[in-house]
């Protein structure tokens, strides 16, 4: 269970996230939904442990087969962070080395073992579609190929938490189907955290919303059409008067 | 095994990057004509090769050491890199150690480009009847002391591309204080303390290497450089914990 006991971040008065109470189970696709500057990249730093909360704790309980309950938190130590997969806004990547060379960098840098890594790297290739480019370089590639790699990173380790920052940014609508199936397919024991401005486009791979309202997330899963009312609500009759 | 694979990624970045090549082959072609210059001026005088050779390498270590330490951080914040660095699970000393001896590796690339300079030199260049005295022993202080000086400039410029925002600023910031700060502050020293017996050099890093090319070991600054590495990679992994609390980063 990833939670968010009353974590908050704010860079400045009214800016970031205040008291955020979050739970996500594993295996959910959690939608985190919201207009600009609502505090969702905020919310998702602090859950990929970029940030550290100023207050509050953000922390990931994970229970192994004989029943052992382990626990995390974002604050301390390297541990959670070594469980986190986490695609930025800005999907950065190294653009002079290959996408194969990249992604056995990043597979070591994350403490994979080592034996396990060229499995991995294979595996994240094919997930993601990449295995014709492996030996392409990362600058040479598409704005869309190139979020792609990001995301064969964020999928690397098959990491327990998975954070995903506006993941269908600059994305066409056919990589947008591979995408959302290619999350699905990774969260049956993951906790995912999704963000985006329209919940229609993450109906597809979400299981529910949560929306973010000037650095408050609103109590409650919601669907896609609620979580749209909510972002859009309906004109009062004053408003259509008027 | 983390730092190995860093320190590996980043110099081989640096090394095929123009920002890394470029200066180097500057570098090595202006040290290379000042040691022409120097040995030319040395004729008949009792100067040794190594101290000649440290001695123009010196001048230019600073400069190197400035470009290739100050694309450190600088170019992961521009690229957004920062905030995913973040979020690794390798900590802050891991990540400054790696851009710190990616750097010094590039000074050592220089080094030793310019003693194959000096070997050709000393081989074919050189008349039949010139003698030049030299030593193993010699090279061997010599280069320790740059070594040891541009592991100080590399943590140095390292820490100053933590705070700036563009490769520029960050390279005039490390160039200004890798190459005037020790001279100021010598000529600061003697300003402040008038009459004292000691007389500080005007450029007291390459008096240094002169001196070690010559047998005369100064520990105290060799260790005085090491202890300000130490000190400068430490206040840099803090910073780089404080830009994490801070999350001034996209």
């Amino acid at each position: 269970m990833l939670e968010f006991l009353e974590a908050s971040f704010q860079y400045a008065p009214g800016r970031g996230i205040v008291g955020a109470n979050l739970k996500v189970a594993p295996g959910e696709v959690l939608g985190v939904v919201g207009g600009n500057g609502a505090g969702k990249s905020t919310l998702l730093g602090l859950a990929a442990a970029a940030m550290v909360p100023q207050s509050g704790e953000v922390r990931l309980s994970l229970t192994d087969l004989a029943g052992r309950t382990r626990r995390f938190r974002t604050d301390a130590g390297l541990a959670y962070r070594r469980r986190v997969g986490y695609l930025t806004e800005l999907a950065p990547v190294y653009e002079d080395l290959t996408v194969v060379r990249y992604l056995r960098f990043r597979a070591k840098v994350r403490g994979e073992r080592f034996l396990r890594i060229r499995r991995r790297v294979n595996e994240a290739l094919e997930r993601c579609g990449l295995v014709a480019l492996r030996r392409e370089r990362i600058g040479r590639l598409s704005l869309g190929l190139r979020r792609r790699v990001a995301l064969a990173e964020a999928l690397l380790t098959v990491p327990p938490v998975l954070v995903l920052d506006d993941p269908f940014a600059g994305i066409d609508a056919g990589q947008r189907a591979a995408f959302s199936g290619m999350i699905r397919e990774v969260s049956a024991r993951s906790h995912v955290l999704i963000s985006g401005h329209d919940p229609q486009l993450l109906s597809a791979c979400c299981t529910g919303f949560c929306v973010v309202r000037q650095g408050k997330v609103l109590p409650g899963r919601l669907t896609a059409q609620e979580a749209m009312a909510v972002l859009n609500p309906p004109p009062t009759k004053q408003a259509q008067e008027a | 095994m983390a730092l190995g694979i860093i320190i590996r990624r980043e110099f081989f970045q640096l090394a095929h990057s123009v920002h890394g090549l470029g200066p180097l082959i500057l570098a090595l072609a202006g040290s290379g004509a000042l040691l022409v210059w120097f040995l030319q001026r040395a004729e008949g005088t009792m100067e040794t090769l190594p101290a000649l050779w440290g001695l123009s390498a010196a001048i230019g270590l600073p400069f190197l050491a400035a470009v290739a330490a100050s694309r450190g951080f600088t170019q992961d914040r521009e690229g957004g890199m920062l905030r995913l660095m973040f979020a690794t699970p390798v900590r802050s000393r891991g990540w400054v150690w790696g851009k710190v001896w990616a750097a010094w590796g590039l000074c050592m690339v220089y080094l030793g480009g310019l003693s194959v300079a000096c070997w050709v030199l000393l081989r074919w260049l050189l008349p039949e009847t010139a003698q030049v005295p030299w030593t193993w022993l010699g090279f061997l202080f010599a280069g320790g002391a740059l070594a040891v000086q541009a592991l100080f400039w590399s943590a140095l410029g390292t820490l100053v591309s933590l705070f700036s925002r563009s490769s520029a600023s960050t390279f005039l910031l490390s160039l200004l204080a890798c190459a005037l700060v020790p001279p100021a502050m010598c000529r600061a020293g003697m300003l402040l303390t008038p009459g004292a017996a000691v007389q500080w050099p005007w450029f007291p890093f390459q008096a240094m290497v002169y001196d070690c090319a010559g047998g005369v070991l100064d520990v105290r600054l060799l260790v005085g450089c090491l202890t300000m590495t130490a000190v400068f990679v430490y206040a840099a992994g803090l910073v780089f914990d404080a830009l994490r609390l801070c999350a001034t980063e996209r």
